[in-house]
């Protein structure tokens, strides 16, 4: 079909691979499940139609996660279009190994990205999640890399600020 | 010791399933490319469509019209043989001899503006006949103390349902409702004033004012001047007091109440008893002598009533309406997510359930107008809508001829609409709790 990516096979292949990465990054990023597929699925949708393209890039990782970054950036940038709902919907079950101390861990970490601006939320995840270098956040960004390392350098320093009573974080030089 | 990278890992781990459907996303982009191709190739050819229309009328001298000209010269009108223009209902045609209605107007309209604009001097007031519109144009220069003016005059068979007519009229604009029925939407900018009156006999009038040249900012004519001249009575298409325009809607035979309907009528009428017990219900779809709320509709479509309730303080409003729409939810993966909270100006909460319900609390006020509405989205798939107002299109009440805003948010003109009474009678609250008790 004229238009259309030929190869849809690989498509379908590639996004297969990559979808649970992104949903998590993305959760990471705006803290909701829900929400988190909405944004993969629009950087999943974003991805097809550009797929000729996209499949020819050396890195389309790159692109992808940088799509997902931006449809993330502008949802957040049109807050009145998300909902919230005021009841925490248990969609995310213990795992057994897991006691109450690593969930009160977990909620307390996505509390603490949650306070941050969005930008700098997005640094902590890409460098310490995607484990990305400052050179390929700040391409990520589209920003300097000294920005990259200020606003590691303040995310942290929050996240310190937050967890003072009971440990240090772990910096990455 | 707390490392970021593990501690990023495990708040993101053990994901819910995923509600992607790459395959449903797939189609749907396969889809969406075709349509989009669709429509490119009908836009190119309505465009080549209307240069084939549009070239040979240009190359023969413009559009077909009948003038004051071929009114001296005896000529006779055009003949009307062409659909006329869209209507989206039943307008009435004019009946009146084009070389009569071309003199007619032509006196109107000069009459009016020297009695509107009398230090301006109109130039030849000559309109012309447009078959395919249905309609007259006329182009006058006024020429005043320091300006002139270019006031474009057209009448044509109004081709908008009365009860949608200045829905455009929203920003900027200034809509009024005179008492005669005439809706008048004014707007202007910095170059020019524009007046659309839409006539209770079917006509709809529209008055441009522009300066003549690009050198004059602005025209000295004046919006209410240019609304004045709008307001003439005799610049109709139906000078002689044609019938009204829509023919009164004939009201359809009551169908028999479907077994779920009148349940679900017990239902909300006891309801509404409990919580308003001063009350009065009535419902105008009712057959005579029916109780009031009454359902119609049926399982397939929909579930609808519309009942009026009136107290001490005046009426309100309640609609309400079920349907089964979606299957039920069986599995996590196919469930649908909850409910998007609108963007509504007041207000909204969305909440879930313990038994599953998602819930939707809107309210909203605009003006005098205000609006509770709530929508249960269960998990067996059926939806309940109710939706709660002070105003109405009914007679009585202060007439605000204002733009009403949904509950959604969404804003259009209403000008039928009356203000009923100041507050509504029942809570969000209750509205939850009442739509609770509705089920299919």
């Amino acid at each position: 079909m004229a238009g259309l990516p030929t190869d849809v096979d690989r498509y379908r292949e590639y996004a297969m691979s990559r979808l649970d990465g992104l949903r998590r990054t993305a959760y990471l990023l705006c803290g909701d499940w829900h929400t988190a597929d909405d944004l993969a699925s629009t950087a999943l949708t974003r991805v097809f139609r550009h797929w000729r393209r996209v499949s020819e890039m050396d890195n389309p990782d790159a692109y992808l996660r940088r799509t997902v970054l931006r449809a993330w950036l502008d949802e957040r940038r049109r807050p009145w279009r998300r909902e919230h709902a005021t009841d925490l919907l248990p969609e995310v079950a213990a795992g057994a190994s897991a006691g109450p101390e690593a969930v009160a861990d977990r909620l307390t970490i996505l509390a603490l990205l949650a306070e941050l601006p969005p930008r700098r939320r997005a640094v902590l995840v890409l460098r310490y999640f995607c484990d990305l270098s400052v050179e390929e956040t700040a391409e990520e960004l589209g920003c300097s890399t000294g920005t990259v390392k200020s606003q590691t350098a303040r995310a942290i320093e929050a996240l310190r600020a937050r967890l003072l009573d009971r440990s240090a974080v772990a910096e990455e030089a | 010791m707390i490392d970021l990278h593990d501690e990023l890992r495990a708040a993101a781990e053990a994901p819910p399933p995923s509600r992607i459907d790459l395959d449903a996303l797939i189609d749907r982009e396969v889809r969406r490319r075709r349509t989009l191709r669709w429509a490119g190739a009908a836009a190119t050819f309505g465009a080549v469509a209307a240069l084939a229309i549009a070239v040979p009328i240009a190359l023969g001298g413009g559009p077909a019209s009948y003038s004051g000209a071929d009114v001296a010269a005896g000529r006779p009108c055009p003949t009307v043989a062409a659909p006329g223009p869209q209507q989206s209902h039943a307008a009435p045609r004019p009946t009146e001899h084009c070389g009569d209605a071309v003199a007619r107007l032509g006196n109107e309209l000069s009459a009016a503006i020297t009695r509107v604009l009398p230090t301006m001097q109109p130039g030849p007031v000559e309109f012309a006949y447009v078959p395919v519109r249905l309609g007259y144009e006329a182009t006058v220069r006024l020429t005043g103390p320091k300006s002139e003016d270019v006031l474009r005059v057209e009448l044509i068979a109004s081709h908008e349902h009365p009860g949608r007519a200045g829905a455009g009229c929203l920003v900027r604009c200034d809509y009024t409702r005179d008492p005669d029925g005439t809706i008048i939407a004014a707007t202007q900018s910095e170059q020019q004033r524009q007046v659309v009156a839409y006539r209770p006999d079917g006509t709809t009038l529209l008055l441009l004012a522009y300066p003549s040249s690009r050198v004059q900012v602005g025209p000295a004519v004046t919006l209410a001047q240019v609304a004045a001249i709008a307001r003439t009575p005799g610049l109709t298409l139906f000078p002689k007091a044609q019938p009204a325009p829509v023919a009164a809607p004939t009201t359809p035979p009551v169908a028999p109440q479907d077994a779920t309907a009148a349940r679900l009528s017990d239902a909300l009428g006891a309801q509404l008893a409990a919580a308003l017990p001063g009350a009065t219900l009535t419902d105008p779809n009712a057959p005579a002598g029916g109780p009031a709320p009454w359902f119609t509709g049926s399982r397939d479509s929909a579930f609808k009533a519309g009942v009026d309730i009136a107290d001490a303080e005046g009426v309100s409003h309640l609609y309400a309406s079920l349907l089964a729409t979606r299957p039920p939810c069986a599995e996590p993966p196919t469930c649908e997510r909850p409910p998007t909270c609108p963007m509504v100006d007041d207000g909204t909460r969305c909440e879930v359930a313990p038994d599953g319900t998602k819930q939707l609390v809107m309210w909203a006020t605009d003006g005098g107008f205000r609006t509770y509405q709530i929508e249960l989205h269960r998990p067996d798939g059926s939806i309940v809508q109710l939706s709660l107002t002070n105003f109405a299109p009914a007679s009585g009440g202060d007439a605000t001829g204002a733009i009403a805003c949904s509950a959604r948010g969404e804003c259009k003109s209403q000008p039928e609409m009356t203000v009923t009474r100041t507050t509504l009678p029942l809570t969000t609250d209750q509205l939850v709790e009442i739509g609770n008790a509705l089920r299919l």
